[in-house]
């Protein structure tokens, strides 16, 4: 999924990737990519409100809740921007950002704190099958 | 004649922790205003300071997206639902 979510961003790159994690109790098992549908793609993402849908529905049919939402930040690393605090309605899902250094993604998580919107990280730990 | 409108997840703790609300049929514009009027604590979560719907909130009926129906004009029937799914997004 890792690598799902880095293929995303370098194809995506110089615009903005997203899209979404879903699984169970709190362990993302399926990556749903969505367009990005903002006016400005390099600077701001927008999930493709069908695609959006499509993913929830999904999910639904599955059994998963929503684990995670990322997207990618090709050109200013992987914090989160006032924008990204401010248009996060998601709270109980982790917020992940990919990063792309000299072409390299790497990825940062974090939780966005529902009243103050504050970003705090969390460690998080890549286990890839044998 | 009634419709169920779907809340979701970040709205439920203002609407009584309800996952679904059910109020009498209208057309989408009317129904959203029942909500409000028996929820308003959910009014500035749905509409800017203008009363117009806040860009990054859409809503589907039966799982169309109302901006490809008649937007805030389209007559629900009973038994149709309406889905409130707040649109993810972000910026550098």
């Amino acid at each position: 999924m890792l690598d799902a979510m880095f293929a995303a961003s370098l194809q995506a790159a110089p615009a903005e990737a997203c899209g979404l994690l879903g699984g169970r109790d709190g362990v993302a098992t399926s990556h749903y990519p969505v367009p990005n549908v903002a006016p400005e793609p390099t600077e701001r993402f927008v999930m493709d409100p069908a695609g959006q849908r499509e993913a929830f529905t999904a999910m639904e049919r599955r059994g998963e809740e929503l684990v995670a939402i990322y997207h990618s930040h090709p050109s200013t690393g992987a914090s989160p921007s006032k924008a990204d605090l401010l248009s996060a309605h998601y709270l109980d899902a982790f917020y992940l950002i990919v990063g792309l250094r000299q072409g390299r993604p790497y990825l940062r998580a974090f939780r966005i704190h529902p009243r103050t919107r504050a970003a705090v990280e969390v460690r998080w730990l890549a286990v890839r099958p044998r | 004649m009634a419709v169920t409108i779907r809340i979701p997840a970040l709205l439920r703790a203002l609407v009584g922790d309800k996952s679904e609300v059910s109020v009498e049929s209208g057309a989408v514009g009317e129904v959203l205003a029942r909500l409000v009027s028996e929820y308003p604590d959910v009014k500035d979560r749905l509409y800017d300071e203008d009363g117009n719907l806040r860009r990054f909130v859409n809503v589907y009926v039966n799982g169309e997206d109302i901006r490809a129906l008649d937007g805030e004009a389209t007559q629900l029937k009973d038994g149709d639902e309406v889905a409130i799914v707040p649109a993810i997004a972000g910026g550098i």
